[in-house]
């Protein structure tokens, strides 16, 4: 019997978005249960069908999108600054071990940081909005510089000697040996830098309060004491998250088509159909 | 024809080459034979231009060469006929002449159903032959190949070698072919220079007459030259 179970996990009669639901009504099963049980008296944890119900009421309001702007263009701008300086320090240190040296314990310094503290240091400077901003950079610049100095690090050093006894541009070298051995990496620290990112900008805007945040909005709610409008802020918050890293999921899956077996097959038929066409017309 | 004159060159703690002095044959196929770590690689960087001489000279030496390398290097996230354009680009503007090129080199390999796969989806050896194909695209008088059949089963091998024989047959080159294994030498080499240990020297030189596709590797000639060659390795 057990072996039949460990037979039927291992065959693909499981489908991974099969598991991907069932991990979902999982998570939503267990917050309806607490929301029933321990937490029925005072009413801090509302169902989740009450939240999901307030949360498109919500979606037709200005003020969700007002929030959802506000905090998903901070993310942006500070993941986008970032991107560039955890680039540009990787690529240094990457042609210069001593400044890898030289950086590794401010590295370790950013990294250790304890956000909201330093977004309380920031917020004697500057406005609510620019403290999120300066702080989920720094929160996400470790994650970027480390992630693209191990794509520099792992790039296949044959292939690069392959491109240069064939004489291949320097273009192309960079666009079609290169580029693809990092965009992996370039994904992961989007994937991981960006979700961290949402998080921290949000963390920031409950202390630093700019105006019409997500952050924000949860700290209003707290403040006034609804604990449902506090849950359904939450709740969007997580929304947002999800949209993002499915949206960069998918722009991975077509940027990286070796990678990925069913855009693979797209591609290939696709190909197919391009060549059968081609064909047509040369005869 | 390729001359390595007095050539010497060593790494900071080796001497590879010391006097060394070899004639390549022009659009023929020079086989090096030697023991591993004896400087076969070295010899071919040098004639890809990735090291040169401290002292001595390569006379006639290619500026443009082809290399098969022991593993086929192919780009993993660009597809077949991607890696093969790669490497035309610089010397072949026009696309649609990049593109008739790289079908028949590919029909030559019997790969033509493959150009739009990716890398991963490719077995050992059809990778292998497309790497093939790559060096024989590229506009080059010079071949190295390093190896390219090491770690092949038999009938894998014989396929690979079939594939490289007719795109040989189709352009001559002139091949420098590295090997360490006897039977690849005879079934290929129209020139095998047989190497010493560091600080190599060529040690001896043999010809064969016989056209490649019409070799067997029982053959009384090869078998002759086999024998010298163990034998030689064995008083070495």
């Amino acid at each position: 019997m057990k072996r039949r179970q460990k037979q039927l996990l291992k065959s693909r009669k499981f489908p991974k978005s099969a598991i991907y639901i069932l991990s979902l009504l999982l998570f939503v099963a267990v917050w309806w249960l607490l929301s029933v049980t321990a937490f029925s008296k005072n009413g801090v944890l509302p169902t989740p069908w009450k939240t999901l119900g307030r949360f498109f009421e919500e979606l037709g309001k200005p003020k969700l999108w007002r929030g959802v702007y506000s905090t998903l263009s901070a993310s942006l701008i500070s993941f986008a600054v970032a991107f560039v300086f955890g680039l540009a320090l990787a690529v240094a240190a990457h042609f210069c071990p001593p400044l890898k040296s030289f950086l590794e314990p401010l590295i370790t310094i950013v990294r250790s940081m304890p956000t909201l503290g330093v977004t309380l240091i920031l917020f004697i400077f500057f406005s609510g909005r620019t403290s999120a901003i300066v702080i989920a950079s720094l929160v996400s610049l470790p994650v970027v510089y480390q992630n693209m100095l191990a794509a520099l690090g792992g790039m296949d050093k044959g292939l690069l000697e392959m491109a240069r006894v064939f004489n291949v541009k320097r273009k192309d070298r960079f666009f079609s040996v290169v580029l693809p051995q990092i965009s992996e990496y370039i994904f992961s620290a989007l994937i991981a830098g960006f979700g961290l990112n949402i998080k921290v900008i949000v963390a920031s805007e409950i202390v630093a309060v700019p105006r019409s945040a997500l952050g924000s909005y949860i700290n209003g709610a707290y403040i006034s004491g609804d604990f449902f409008m506090m849950f359904v802020w939450v709740f969007a918050v997580i929304v947002l998250s999800f949209i993002c890293e499915g949206i960069i999921k998918l722009v991975r899956l077509f940027c990286l088509p070796h990678k990925y077996s069913a855009r693979r097959k797209v591609a290939s038929f696709f190909g197919k159909i391009k060549n059968t066409l081609r064909r047509g017309k040369v005869q | 024809m390729i001359v390595f004159r007095n050539v010497s060159f060593a790494y900071p703690a080796t001497q590879v080459f010391s006097d060394l002095n070899l004639s390549l044959e022009e659009d023929r196929i020079n086989c090096i034979l030697g023991p591993s770590g004896c400087g076969k690689s070295t010899l071919l960087n040098m004639l890809s231009g990735d090291i040169f001489p401290q002292s001595g000279k390569i006379e006639n030496a290619e500026k443009r060469v082809s290399y098969v390398f022991q593993s086929p290097r192919l780009v993993p996230q660009i597809t077949v006929l991607q890696n093969l354009d790669l490497i035309l680009k610089s010397v072949v503007k026009d696309k649609a002449e990049r593109r008739k090129r790289i079908v028949s080199a590919l029909e030559l390999v019997e790969l033509e159903n493959s150009g739009d796969m990716y890398p991963v989806q490719l077995s050992g050896g059809m990778a292998q032959r497309v790497a093939l194909a790559r060096a024989f695209l590229f506009p080059s008088r010079l071949l190295l190949m390093d190896e390219p059949f090491k770690g092949l089963d038999v009938a894998l091998k014989k396929s690979i070698i079939g594939a490289f024989l007719s795109l040989y047959g189709r352009e001559k080159k002139t091949v420098v072919f590295v090997t360490h294994d006897p039977d690849e030498a005879v079934t290929l080499g129209d020139k095998i220079f047989m190497l010493s240990d560091k600080p190599a020297t060529v040690l001896a030189e043999f010809s064969v007459s016989e056209k490649q596709s019409e070799r067997k590797i029982y053959d009384a000639e090869l078998g002759k030259i086999k024998n010298e060659i163990y034998k030689i390795s064995e008083n070495r």
